[in-house]
């Protein structure tokens, strides 16, 4: 539906956009999210041609819009910008219709088009339709701002922070609508905003900008599970968590404070080790640190006092897992095999760590209440 | 007192036809200012580097006393009522034109856009949202004219165009105090009656929207 190919925009010495390129595919909800500055304003602009790119072209429905008079490619482009956006001069009614009454629509069908939007928003006609932008609350302003943009039904509809300055419930209630409008009218929008929550909550489809470039164009739950950087982990804040420990792998939650040894140690070392670090069985590496096997405080005092090292007696029955399988897949294996802890090796099957009960309390906690580690 | 009552009584046609020739000259020059100053600054507001320069000149030629303008009036087209109008209406011309021009630069830029981004184009824009936004204070400078301007209509019975400037000029100099005290009265009353009737206009013009200042 709208192709960026390669865009780059300057202004002055400053490189805004950097080669941006994207795909929006017909009816999704895309919203473009990042810190101040990094261009997300510039780059909806260039949809409607507001603001021309100096490089790349911008495809919509495969045809080149710099080939398109502006204001034909305008009035296709429903068009919401935050606060101040409704001619004060201008009736709701009156606003409602610019583009309708632009395209020369009859009266008739004008006024039609008002009663069936204002009913979309439950402001009846007769009570609204007469009345000044100033004479309306905010929330009903926007609406009507966006009504104005839905009248002569354009396919694509471009919102830029158009509910930045209303009261959270107004916002919510307006998000609502909005997103409900949408999924009902089939409109393929493009909607910014610095808020996560609303990114999060309205969006198929999240590109996260910074310095005019792209860092991550992904679904709302993959950018949860998955955030492809720093910056985007930090606009996520909390919500991160909740997928996050999904998706991480054990690596992420095993304790690297193992307790091992080496197989050639004596059975009266072992014991001093398990009594130093008050712990009922330890791990019997070789001397390049594989997984030998393991050895119970049980087995020492079976043996007695025999003399020899204990790689001859140890317990090769234990449950090896690679580092990076995922961390819910390890934790139904440990609680499975109903054993104590299972040993994460690397590549090299070098032990790096365990994966135990405590593992699973931190991964939960992690997911409960944001990064505590 | 009564002196004075029948003095006007005895001199009511003349002071009549005065007062009518005064607002006819008022009239006819600001309309003229008006036909000139609304549309340069309209242009101007499109160009605004032009623009400070033209507002500069139009202010220097706005500070050169009347009485002069008059003379240089009189040497080109001779006495009457159409050297004076022409003088007249040059003055009636920078209120108006700043304004206009203030008013629609002023008119905030978001609307502007705003109306850009839904597909108007810059005619549709200019009479849809700039003009009607900017029409108070348009009006505003007109006011500001015309209030001037009847003081100014008294200096041009001087190049024999009449109007109230006739009965004060011959109250001076054939020192009839009755003469004086009617022109300069009646000039001050018009002046205060067409600047209320203009501030009505402007309020009937202004959509209700627009009155209610967020
Ligand atoms: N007309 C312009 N002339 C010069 N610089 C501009 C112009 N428009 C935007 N910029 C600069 O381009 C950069 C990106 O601006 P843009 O409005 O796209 O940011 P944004 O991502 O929408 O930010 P915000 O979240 O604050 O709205 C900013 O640094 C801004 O100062
Ligand atoms: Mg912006």
């Amino acid at each position: 539906m709208i192709k960026f190919s390669g865009i780059s925009k300057s202004f002055g010495k400053s490189k805004i956009i950097d080669n941006l390129s994207f795909e929006v595919k017909e009816g999704e909800f895309i919203v473009l999210i990042g810190p101040s500055g990094c261009g997300k304003t510039t780059t909806l602009k260039m949809i409607n041609r507001l603001i021309e790119p100096d490089n790349g072209s911008i495809n919509i429905e495969g045809v080149d819009i710099s080939s398109v008079d502006t204001v034909t490619l305008r009035r296709k482009i429903g068009y919401v910008i935050q606060q101040i956006g409704l001619f004060p001069n201008m009736t709701v009614e009156e606003n409602i219709c610019i583009v309708p009454k632009l395209l020369k629509w009859e009266k008739e069908k004008c006024i039609e088009r008002t009663k069936e939007l204002l009913e979309l928003v439950s402001m009846p006609y007769d009570q609204y339709g007469k009345k000044y932008p100033t004479e309306l609350s905010g929330g009903q302003q926007q609406r009507v701002g966006v009504l104005r943009a839905l009248a002569a039904q354009p396919p694509i509809v471009l919102m830029d922070e158009p509910f930045g300055a209303l009261d959270p419930l107004t916002r919510d209630a307006l998000q609502d609508e909005v997103k409900a409008l949408q999924q009902k009218l089939n409109k393929t929008i493009i909607f910014v905003t610095h808020d996560m929550d609303e990114a999060l909550k309205m969006a198929d489809t999240i590109i996260f900008m910074d310095k005019g470039k792209i860092l991550q164009m992904a679904s709302p739950e993959e950018m949860l599970r998955k955030p492809a950087s720093d910056i985007i982990r930090e606009f996520m804040g909390k919500r991160i968590a909740y997928g996050n420990s999904q998706d991480l792998s054990a690596e992420a939650f095993m304790n690297t404070n193992v307790v091992k040894t080496t197989e050639n140690k004596q059975t009266f070392e072992c014991l001093e080790l398990m009594k130093r670090k008050k712990v009922n069985s330890i791990i019997v590496t070789n001397n390049n640190n594989e997984f030998r096997g393991i050895i119970t405080i049980e087995d020492l005092k079976k043996r007695g006092k025999i003399e020899g090292p204990i790689g001859n007696i140890v317990n090769e029955d234990a449950e090896l897992i690679h580092k990076d399988i995922a961390a819910k897949e390890a934790f139904e294996r440990l609680i499975e095999t109903k054993r104590d802890y299972l040993i994460v090796v690397d590549d090299e099957k070098q032990i790096i760590g365990i994966i135990n009960k405590t593992s699973m309390v931190k991964a939960l906690a992690d997911a409960l209440w944001g990064d505590l580690a | 007192m009564s002196e004075f009552i029948t003095f006007l009584l005895d001199n009511q046609r003349m002071i009549f036809q005065s007062l009518a020739i005064h607002i006819h000259l008022v009239i006819v020059a600001v309309f003229i200012g008006c036909l000139i100053a609304i549309p340069i600054g309209t242009i101007l507001s499109r160009y605004q580097k032009t623009a400070k320069m033209v507002l500069g000149v139009v202010g220097i030629i706005q500070t050169i006393p009347g009485l002069v303008m008059l003379g240089f009036a009189l040497v080109f087209f001779g006495i009457g009522k159409l050297p004076a109008v022409i003088v007249l209406a040059l003055y009636a011309i920078l209120p108006i034109l700043t304004n206009t021009y203030i008013g629609i630069t002023e008119v905030d830029k978001h609307y502007k856009e705003a109306a850009r981004g839904i597909g108007m184009t810059s005619i549709q824009i200019l009479f849809k949202v700039e003009l009607p936004l900017a029409l108070s204070a348009i009006i505003s400078g007109i006011k500001i004219s015309t209030v001037y301007i009847i003081s100014w209509a008294t200096l041009a019975a001087l190049i024999g165009a009449g109007g109230l400037g006739d009965l004060i000029w011959t109250g001076l100099s054939t020192t009839n105090d009755h003469l004086i005290i009617v022109g300069a009265m009646l000039a001050a009353v018009i002046a205060v009656l067409i600047g209320a009737a203009i501030g009505y206009i402007q309020n009937l013009v202004t959509p209700r929207g627009l009155k209610v200042r967020r």
